[in-house]
């Protein structure tokens, strides 16, 4: 296993938080995170704190919505849930995250033949 | 592209919201909370499991910058800080703010009001394409190269068929009918227009269409366009109105289309409600020269081409045909917008120069407390310069200061505007082409937030200017009075309150010259009394009303009002006295040919008419009753007519032929001589404003045409009385239109009284702001010399001449303002005086009076403070600081 961790580009981050709002409904940052840990597993790592700024951008561009909520902990937490301009930004970038990660592969497996 | 503006604007909303911070800070405790109870929970020390939550969460500080980076503009973030300092530093200071905004808000205001009314009337290009191709063809009777006549129909169609210059060229008139069977829709506007006058004014039906060739042949003109207004108001905005048929005065109209809503026609001061064709018999012996013609000039033709081009069509027709032209007829061009602006431009923009020197003052005034204020807080801006706040952010400070309240100042000026201006247009007075369509739209809007811009940068960088002069050492540790900043301070304010002084004197003096020429006006011989008489007009009769009918209503009613109670005399005449416009006609001197005019003014009359207008007869009688019954050909003439004609001799006995001119008789003319019998002195029948006319008075004659009753009473005659008169006396008769002789005064007054009422109110405006601007800087004087003051009296100084001089002190710089504003208000007394419609002298007592006036005023404020200086306790002033 390699011992570098790729870095997480912006956009990646972006998708990544849209899929699992998406997926999971309404959270709070933290759950978030936790769940950012939960499907990269140890592969991805970043500072926590760097999934605020992107929430604040995506909620800039229109694609998230948040309200002031209480967490189950009974703490005065912020919820973030996608909204539907998310919901069709999502499906634009999978899409063309899946073809490219489709031409990317096609290279690799090319390139022993050469 | 949508989303980069919505990021934007979410960046923008952010900053302006301000106080983000404190949510991300929640977000972040909760977050790092959570994350510590889980490597607790994982069998970490609550030590190690903060250290881990801290490592694993990133540096909290730079996510707070980043954060406040993404989240908004750092000039934003800034602006806003500013502006909430600003705010708490008004509140805390909540006179001087009050002060300042309504201040401004008054000449904002002001501002906003007069040039709405000179973006609507003068800057709105008028809704015609390519106006300025659009010219007027009239007659120049006066000589001053304005239309004062219109054409016969034959000339006009000869100038249509004869010109090279022109694409097309129209006329049109005005009838009122009732609309609906039997007239029951009430009146109703009626523009008859030619053809080709669409093509002319360059306009084309909203909905169906304008009028076809074959609809302007005489007898067949039944075709009517609506215009939108009458569409919406008495049709429902219903588009099946198209085919429909309309009674006009009962005759049938099939509507063929509905003008859209930018339609209009300026030069009907009425709103127009139909448009019909106007069939035009171009008949040579039909001389009523009461067609206005509008052409549409050629896009090769210069104005030069067409002047040329119109001169060489006349003077065709008079060698053709010389029984047509007089020899005086001389065609002008006029373009139609200069038509409209002419005699309102020029009084419109001297308006708009005088408010915005109450502008002026007003900036002035605040510049001048803000200054008093800038330099109370000298010491606070070193401090602040020397904790390390840059110059830039400081004078940043200072304008955001002036934005905050020239802002506050324009908002509630827009507001002030707003509610202004009704009362401004309604003053106003009537005849202004498009004066109904003022109000504050965009563009007046953005003139107003120009002036905030405007006035907020001059404040602010008058409050900038001490803060960040000078040095830390000097301000901190200096005393108030010896501060270079505060002797600066001082000299700039004196400025002002000269600068201040003199536009104050300038408005004052131009006020002074319009009120005073207004009084002489209202208190002007008219050679009649125009008080006391009611005037009773009936503008349409019931259809089948003949001559013996009028007859009998007229004496009847004559009769009956003469006997009402409080009715002096009752007369009768063919025009009502103090209207808008008279009657002439031409006249010549029975046996001298050359003893002629085109234009005498005649007025029908009864016998009472003398009476009741009070004339001054000079010599020989008036009409009595026999002269009338008899139908004797006599005239009484006015003492001018007899100057003219008769210079030195006896005109009693002498002939007169009426509607004959250069011995020509004319249509309408009389057909023997009329014998004169009476001279009576000069009346200004007009009114005030007009010089006296040449006048001549016949006795009444009869027509299938209603008179005018004018009615002097001792006591005022309530309206339901005569028209209760009138019912008795004939039912039938619509319900008259009732005026007074002051009601028409006033109305022929209007413009000169608003000229001296606003004019007045701006200069009352500068006199109050000067007193305030005196009164600030002397008490501030005051206040900063109390220990000079202190100290020059513990030496034995005179109270009366410390009084002596701070009182003289503050008055300098008025005295300095009063001469240099007199010098000016030699040339723009000149300017105000235009306002008026006939242009009062400016005597040189005038700005004298306004001098003293303003002194006067400017003591008084001056008097209040130097007399707390004189009450200076020599004792506390020293031990104060």
């Amino acid at each position: 296993m390699n011992h570098t961790r790729p870095e997480v580009l912006q956009g990646t981050l972006d998708l990544m938080i849209l899929k699992a709002l998406d997926a999971l409904g309404p959270l709070h940052g933290f759950g978030i995170a936790r769940r950012l840990e939960q499907v990269s597993g140890d592969v991805l790592r970043l500072n926590e704190g760097t999934v605020y700024t992107a929430l604040l951008r995506l909620g800039q561009q229109g694609w998230i919505a948040s309200t002031w909520g209480v967490s189950d902990r009974n703490r005065k937490a912020r919820f973030y849930s996608i909204t539907r301009a998310g919901r069709r930004q999502l499906a634009r970038e999978a899409e063309g995250w899946a073809q490219i990660a489709g031409v990317v592969n096609r290279v690799l497996k090319l390139a022993p033949e050469e | 592209m949508a989303n980069r503006l919505r990021v934007l604007l979410s960046k923008v909303i952010a900053g302006l919201r301000g106080h983000a911070d404190g949510e991300l800070e929640t977000e972040v405790a909760h977050h790092l909370a959570l994350l510590e109870e889980r490597y607790v929970a994982l069998g970490m020390t609550p030590d190690d499991a903060r250290r881990e939550a801290r490592r694993a969460f990133g540096g909290v500080q730079q996510l707070t910058e980043e954060h406040r980076e993404v989240r908004s503009f750092v000039w934003i973030d800034h602006l806003r800080q500013d502006a909430a300092y600003t705010v708490r530093l008004l509140r805390r200071n909540p006179g001087f703010s009050v002060v300042a905004i309504l201040t401004l808000a008054l000449g904002i205001g002001a501002n906003t009001a007069v040039f709405s009314v000179v973006n609507a009337v003068v800057l709105q290009p008028l809704p015609y394409p390519d106006a300025d191709r659009i010219q007027r063809i009239g007659w120049d009777w006066n000589g001053r190269g304005q239309i004062t006549g219109a054409l016969a129909p034959y000339k006009f169609d000869y100038l249509r068929r004869s010109n090279s210059t022109f694409e097309a060229l129209a006329t049109w008139r005005i009838s009122t009918p009732d609309m609906g069977p039997r007239g029951s829709g009430g009146p109703v506007t009626v523009l008859h227009v030619s053809e080709d006058f669409f093509r002319v004014v360059g306009a084309q039906a909203g909905i169906g269409r304008t009028f076809l060739d074959d609809e302007f042949v005489p007898g067949r003109a039944t075709a009517a366009v609506l215009t939108d207004a009458c569409w919406r108001s008495r049709f429902g905005s219903d588009a099946g109105v198209i085919g429909r048929t309309i009674l006009l005065d009962n005759r049938p109209y099939v509507v063929t289309g509905v003008m859209p809503a930018r339609f209009e026609f300026p030069e009907v001061s009425v709103r127009t409600d139909v448009l019909v064709p106007l069939a035009l018999r171009p008949d040579p012996a039909d001389l009523g020269a009461n067609y206005a013609v509008l052409g549409r000039v050629r896009e090769t033709a210069t104005r030069a081409d067409v002047v040329r081009d119109v001169a060489r069509v006349f003077a065709q027709l008079r060698a053709e045909q010389p029984t047509q032209s007089a020899s005086d007829e001389r065609a002008v061009v006029m373009s139609f917008n200069e038509l409209h602006l002419t005699g309102v431009e020029q009084p419109l923009w001297i308006l708009f120069g005088a408010v915005s020197l109450v502008l002026l003052m007003a900036c002035t005034n605040v510049a001048n407390l803000v200054m008093a204020r800038a330099s109370a807080r000298v010491r606070e801006m070193a401090v602040r310069t020397a904790l390390g706040a840059s110059r830039g952010r400081l004078l940043r400070q200072g304008l955001t200061e002036g934005m905050v309240l020239a802002s506050l100042g324009g908002a509630l000026g827009v507001l002030t505007g707003a509610v202004v201006l009704p009362a401004l247009t309604a003053l106003a007075p009537a005849g202004i082409t498009r004066m109904d369509q003022v109000r504050v739209d965009t563009v007046v809007l953005l003139f107003t937030i120009a002036v905030v811009f405007a006035t907020g940068l001059a404040f602010g960088v008058a409050a900038s200017l001490y803060g960040s002069g000078g040095d830390i050492g000097r301000q901190t540790t200096m005393g108030r009075q010896g501060s270079a900043v505060s002797q600066f301070s001082r000299r700039v304010r004196q400025w002002l309150i000269a600068g201040e002084a003199a536009v104050a004197m300038v408005l004052l003096a131009g006020a002074v010259v319009l009120s005073f020429g207004f009084y002489r006006l209202t208190q002007l011989d008219l050679g009649f009394d125009p008080h006391g008489v009611t005037v009773v007009n009936f503008t349409r009769l019931p259809a089948g009303y003949g001559g013996d009918r009028v007859r009998a209503v007229e004496q009847e009613l004559i009769r009956r009002i003469g006997r009402l109670p409080g009715v002096s005399a009752v007369a009768i005449t063919s025009v009502a006295p103090l209207g808008e416009r008279g009657a002439n006609m031409p006249m010549t001197v029975d046996g001298r040919p050359d003893a002629t005019e085109g234009a005498v003014e005649w007025r029908a009359v009864s016998r009472g008419y003398a009476d009741v207008m009070g004339l001054r007869i000079l010599r020989g009688r008036w009409l009595t009753d026999s002269d009338v019954d008899s139908k004797r050909p006599v005239i009484v003439v006015s003492a001018s007519t007899a100057a003219r004609y008769w210079p030195g001799a006896d005109p009693i006995g002498q002939r007169i032929l009426l509607g004959v001119f250069r011995g020509q008789p004319r249509p309408g003319s009389l057909p023997v001589p009329s014998e004169v019998i009476g001279v009576v002195d000069d009346v200004r029948e007009l009114g005030p404003v007009r010089p006296p006319r040449r006048m001549v008075f016949i006795p009444q004659v009869t027509t299938s045409a209603m008179p005018t009753f004018l009615i002097r009473t001792t006591t005022p005659l309530g309206p339901d009385v005569v028209r209760g008169v009138v019912r008795q006396v004939d039912p039938q008769l619509p319900e008259p239109a009732l005026s007074t002789f002051d009601s028409r005064l006033g109305t022929r007054l209007a413009r000169d009284r608003f000229a001296s009422l606003v004019i007045g109110l701006f200069a009352a405006i500068a006199l109050a702001l000067t007193a305030i601007g005196v009164y600030g800087v002397v008490s501030w004087v005051v206040r900063q010399s109390t220990q000079e003051i202190g100290i020059r009296m513990a030496l034995g100084a005179n109270r009366t001449r410390v009084f002596g001089s701070v009182f003289v002190r503050g008055l300098l710089p008025v005295i300095a303002g009063l001469i240099a504003g007199g010098g000016g208000s030699l040339f723009t007394t000149r300017a105000f005086a235009a306002l008026a419609s006939v242009p009062p002298d400016a005597g040189g007592w005038m700005p004298l009076a306004a001098a003293i006036g303003l002194l006067l005023v400017a003591s008084l404020a001056a008097w209040i403070p130097a007399r707390r200086a004189m009450a200076v306790d020599p004792v506390v002033a020293i031990r104060a600081e």
